[in-house]
């Protein structure tokens, strides 16, 4: 009896320290593979996309060009008075919003618009692991602002207009149009509270320059989070 | 001359039956837990998409 009983005791033991260890590596150690990754992507985006504004003699990708899986689709930054909050470097964010994508950084809808689109810009990204691109995206607020730079080298603006905390079965918040403004709209969505994908926090933010044409396809929100892996 | 005392090799098997049933008891965990659990776990957990739940409804 008392050897079954170490024999359990020791299991509970093992078993407790492989869900520390867990634990550890989400928390810490999934933050240096997306830094990694991050510093490849900004490598890749530096030799390929321009400063802004676009120059004739540089090298720009087409604004219908296919873009990978994975490959950098935009830079995003957000400003509070000119200083930046949230991130102090720029996040650049992947083509595709798979889990295995978005350990890359954030991930682009693929059926949402492009960035300065007239549709919605939408984009997933972690909230406590894998480098926590979003971590205090709940610190935005009226004023501030979310810069988006694209692969032609364009700066968007887009001012912030609100957030909120919804289910994660709401998909109608990275639909074409989820503000009801009819404005070209950006939508942030990274899980609520930090640990947890119980809920889904929605930052939402409009476009402050004139648009360009959208690259939506008229996909629905049911279609946009079917097709997250493009 | 030295050996075994009777018995001995019977013992030796069991312990180096128990020694290989467990390093397959501790591989097959190891798998399981990368293969399945963990990636659920971190699913359940980490998830900051839209729809997944739908998505994965029978259709």
């Amino acid at each position: 009896m008392s050897r079954v009983v170490r024999s359990v005791g020791w299991l509970l033991v093992v078993s407790g320290a492989v869900v520390l260890l867990y634990v550890v590596y989400l928390l810490w150690f999934t933050g240096f593979e997306t830094e990694r990754a991050q510093r490849e992507l900004e490598r890749t985006w530096a030799l390929t996309v321009p400063d802004a504004p676009v120059a004739g003699e540089v090298d720009v990708a087409p604004e219908d060009e296919e873009i990978e899986l994975g490959e950098a689709v935009a830079a995003v930054w957000f400003e509070r008075d000119g200083e930046p909050i949230v991130s102090d470097e720029p996040l650049f964010v992947v083509s595709g919003a798979t889990l295995e994508l978005l350990r890359s950084g954030p991930g682009h809808y693929p059926l949402s618009d492009r960035p300065g689109g007239a549709g919605n810009f939408a984009v997933a990204g972690h909230r406590t692991t894998y480098g926590a691109p979003f971590w205090s995206v709940n610190q935005l607020t009226e004023g501030d602002t979310i810069h988006v730079v694209d692969r032609q080298g364009r700066e968007w603006t887009y001012g912030y207009r609100e957030q909120r905390v919804v289910a994660p079965t709401d998909v109608w918040v990275v639909g074409a149009d989820p503000l009801g403004s009819g404005e070209p709209t950006i939508t942030l969505t990274t899980c609520h509270p930090r640990g947890s994908a119980a809920e889904r926090l929605i930052v939402w933010g409009e476009l402050l320059d004139a648009p360009i044409a959208s690259t939506a396809t008229g996909a629905t929100p049911q279609e946009i989070v079917g097709e997250v892996e493009g | 001359m030295t050996g075994s005392p009777p018995g001995d090799t019977g013992r030796g098997g069991v312990r180096w039956l128990k020694a290989v049933l467990l390093s397959v008891l501790i591989v097959v965990a190891v798998v399981v837990l990368f293969t399945w659990v963990f990636p659920w776990v971190e699913e359940l957990t980490q998830d900051p998409t839209m729809g997944v739940q739908l998505v994965r409804l029978p259709r």
